[in-house]
């Protein structure tokens, strides 16, 4: 499992960071959805109570653990943007965490809200995702491919 | 001595024993049905000076006899100068013979017969390079024959002496050995059958084959977390002790797995403990993580009545199971269904309770227990009822109809709402019996198990159901049922392999599954949900020592049951992974 970064895990802390996950179906369909409720746990693995079974990203979520595949998530807030490739590693239906992620629910939506299961995901693999993280990146490797030589830092000012 | 084995010859009249076994005829023959009685009072005699000594608690003595209760699978009736005298009960396994029973009357011992007996044994296992081994309680003084014929002790507890006699290379002429047929497993068979997952295939297997857990898993499994409650447990190398229990089996994708860890199954998985994750184990091959339905919050506690809420209700993952009538009726006079252990499974429990077990539950024990059951958030999201079955009143099966409204109208009075998701899982009803089910209580569905499709097999699996009132009778009131409940909210479950059970089962695995395959088509045609679950040849059912269907018939079967299902856009939400467990064919609709 991969141990994700301190940034990301702070990002993880604030309420108002944008958290979503993309899977696929047995046909390839991509399927992204917003999970705000993703939370990460104290071993390093991400928490995602799914509402429904019945729920497209469920099934995706059980094909992707029958058939060993991975799923994406990104997380972000303002400037920072990071890219999560995870592995569905538990589907839990009852006990301590499960009821945990149930009261956090009933606490946000009122006392109606329920979930199905959630779902343990292993991180494998982490890539910041910022535009700026992307683009230093980009200018050492590349310094003169892709950017459009009317930018500010290129042109000189008229003689 | 001459030393011979003869197949269920008849027995000559008795003579007079003779001294030394050196100077009779010492023979075993298969056991059967009739012996029965024999064996039991033998059982008895030879050992209740000992259990006593071993146990002052009168149900361990008791539970110590039930669990030892003549099956003929196995059992040899050993026969001196054509005399019955004791009796030898073997499990075989491909690397071992399991002495589970050698007794010889008090009248016979210390002639030399259980040793020559078990010297016969011990030639046997070393003709082809396996061990022996048995238990023995530790006040009984055929330990000590047992250390002379060179087993050797590989543990002991409070009870118990655990003794092995090691395997040994052939020593007479070299054996051939012959390999078994290769039975694929899970792993194997998700590559051959793309449609059926590995969690699946491990599902049916773990069914099918069991599990034991190791010395630290048993410690781990006391935890508050897991612990489901005081009973017999199975552990280390097959040994029993009285201990709390988990709950059902869970896999990493959520499935639940019903195995119960007080049950002898053959050739087991493990369940290990290590580093604070229980890992599975199918010999030294490490299979996966794994982990135990958590204890539910009202375990532990009491109704007003005094009576220990767990065993009015038992939880799986989301389900609650109540039992309100502790009795099957079609085992009064032996019709019960020949592949079913639940009586046995009923004393054990009773034994257990220290007899604060009665057949008939109090619906305000069932109230309140419910009651309790909903304080814990999302723990639950179905009831399931169900009960021995019981024939009497003026229409066939009256009674038990008015025991299940009861217990269904006190669950009721837990909900706002006039219907909570629950099913029965009950006889075949005549239409009267079910209108009143559905109109006076909040039922949402209904059960009556046909259990095994073909018409002369059930008439033999299940002569019960064929006394009371016959296939079609229960075929009739499924299809009645869909009137009242509507489709898709009436089901029925196969025992499936069972229908291989000889000798009059089907012989071949596509003939089973052609049948299963007809009995689906025609209950999805009318709205009904055929479910398969494996069967297990329990010890205490008749069909004890059968043969199972190997694992890849359960894979064909749950891949066309689905799919004759789906095509009829049924989907058995009642009996889903986290409701049921016992249904490889309803996990693979998680993906529909």
């Amino acid at each position: 499992m991969y141990d994700l970064p301190t940034e990301l895990l702070n990002l993880l802390q604030n309420p108002k960071t944008t958290r979503t996950l993309a899977t696929s179906a047995h046909d390839g369909t991509p399927d992204v959805v917003r999970r705000d409720a993703l939370a990460v746990l104290p071993d390093g693995s991400l928490a995602l109570p799914e509402e429904l079974d019945s729920s497209q990203t469920s099934k995706n979520l059980v094909l992707a653990m029958w058939q060993d595949r991975r799923v994406a998530l990104t997380i972000g807030n303002g400037n920072q943007a990071w890219h999560v490739v995870a592995r569905p590693w538990r589907c839990v239906v009852a006990g301590p965490l499960f009821k945990q992620f149930l009261l956090t629910a009933r606490a946000v939506d009122g006392p109606d809200a329920d979930i199905a299961a959630v779902w343990i995901l292993r991180p494998e693999a982490v890539r910041d995702d910022s535009v700026a993280s992307q683009r230093a990146v980009e200018l050492a490797q590349r310094p003169w491919a892709g950017a459009h030589m009317d930018c500010a830092r290129f042109v000189r000012d008229a003689d | 001595m001459t030393f011979q084995v003869v197949q269920n010859q008849q027995q000559p009249p008795p003579k007079q024993p003779q001294p030394d076994v050196r100077e009779g005829l010492l023979t075993l023959r298969d056991a059967t049905e009739a012996d029965a009685a024999f064996v039991d009072r033998l059982t008895r005699e030879t050992m209740t000076p000992y259990v006593q000594q071993t146990w002052q608690d009168p149900s361990e003595v008791a539970y110590y006899f039930l669990k030892n209760k003549f099956t003929p699978d196995g059992t040899r009736i050993v026969q001196f100068n054509g005399r019955d005298v004791g009796r030898l009960t073997l499990i075989h396994s491909h690397d071992e013979i399991f002495v589970d029973n050698i007794h010889v009357h008090p009248d016979f011992q210390g002639r030399g017969i259980g040793a020559a007996v078990l010297r016969q044994v011990i030639s046997e296992a070393r003709r082809d390079g396996r061990a022996v081994r048995l238990q023995c309680l530790r006040v009984n003084p055929a330990e000590h024959l047992y250390r002379r014929l060179g087993f050797l002790e590989l543990d002991r507890n409070a009870t118990h002496f655990f003794l092995r006699l090691p395997s040994r290379a052939p020593t007479r002429s070299p054996v051939i050995r012959v390999p078994r047929p290769h039975d694929p497993g899970p792993r194997e068979l998700a590559a051959l059958h793309p449609g059926v997952p590995f969690f699946i295939l491990l599902k049916m297997d773990l069914q099918r084959r069991g599990l034991l857990l190791t010395p630290a898993a048993l410690d781990a499994v006391q935890d508050p977390l897991y612990d489901y409650g005081r009973s017999y447990v199975i552990y280390g190398q097959g040994d029993q002790v009285r201990k709390n229990a988990p709950g059902p089996l869970l896999l990493r994708d959520g499935t639940s797995v019903l195995v119960l860890a007080g049950a002898q199954y053959n050739e087991s998985y493990t369940v290990d403990y290590r580093d604070g994750r229980f890992l599975l184990y199918d010999g030294d091959e490490f299979i996966d993580e794994v982990d135990f339905t958590p204890r539910p919050d009202y375990y532990g506690k009491l109704t007003s009545n005094g009576v220990p809420m767990e065993t009015i209700a038992t939880a799986r993952p989301q389900r609650l199971d109540i039992n309100p009538y502790r009795y099957c009726h079609f085992w009064d006079g032996g019709n019960q269904c020949r592949y079913c252990a639940y009586f046995t499974d009923v004393k054990a429990s009773s034994t257990l309770a220290n007899g604060k077990f009665p057949r008939q539950v109090d619906p305000q024990d069932i109230y309140e227990t419910v009651r309790e059951a909903l304080k814990e958030p999302g723990r639950f999201s179905q009831v399931m009822l169900t009960s021995g079955a019981d024939p009497r009143g003026e229409n066939t099966f009256d009674f038990e109809v008015d025991r299940q409204i009861e217990a269904l109208q006190a669950i009721g009075r837990n909900f706002k709402t006039r219907r909570f998701a629950s099913q029965l899982i009950g006889c075949g009803y005549d239409k009267a019996q079910l209108r009143r089910l559905h109109d006076e209580t909040g039922l949402t569905t209904y059960c009556p198990d046909i259990e095994v499709w073909d018409p002369k097999l059930f008439d033999w699996i299940c002569p019960g159901k064929a006394k009371w009132n016959g296939r079609d009778w229960w075929i009739r009131s499924a299809l009645d049922a869909v009137d009242i409940f509507g489709p898709g909210n009436v089901y029925t479950n196969a025992v499936a392999g069972v229908e291989m059970a000889q000798p009059h089962g089907f012989k071949t695995v596509d003939e089973a599954l052609a049948s299963h395959f007809e009995a689906c088509e025609f209950f999805a045609k009318n709205g009904v949900i055929y479910l398969s679950l494996v069967w297990i040849p329990w010890r205490g059912s008749q069909f004890h020592g059968q043969k199972q269907p190997p694992l890849e018939f359960y894979a064909r079967l749950v891949k066309g049951l689905h799919d004759i299902r789906k095509a009829y856009g049924l989907k058995a939400n009642n009996d889903d992974y986290r409701h049921c467990g016992n249904h490889g064919d309803s996990d693979l609709e998680r993906l529909d």
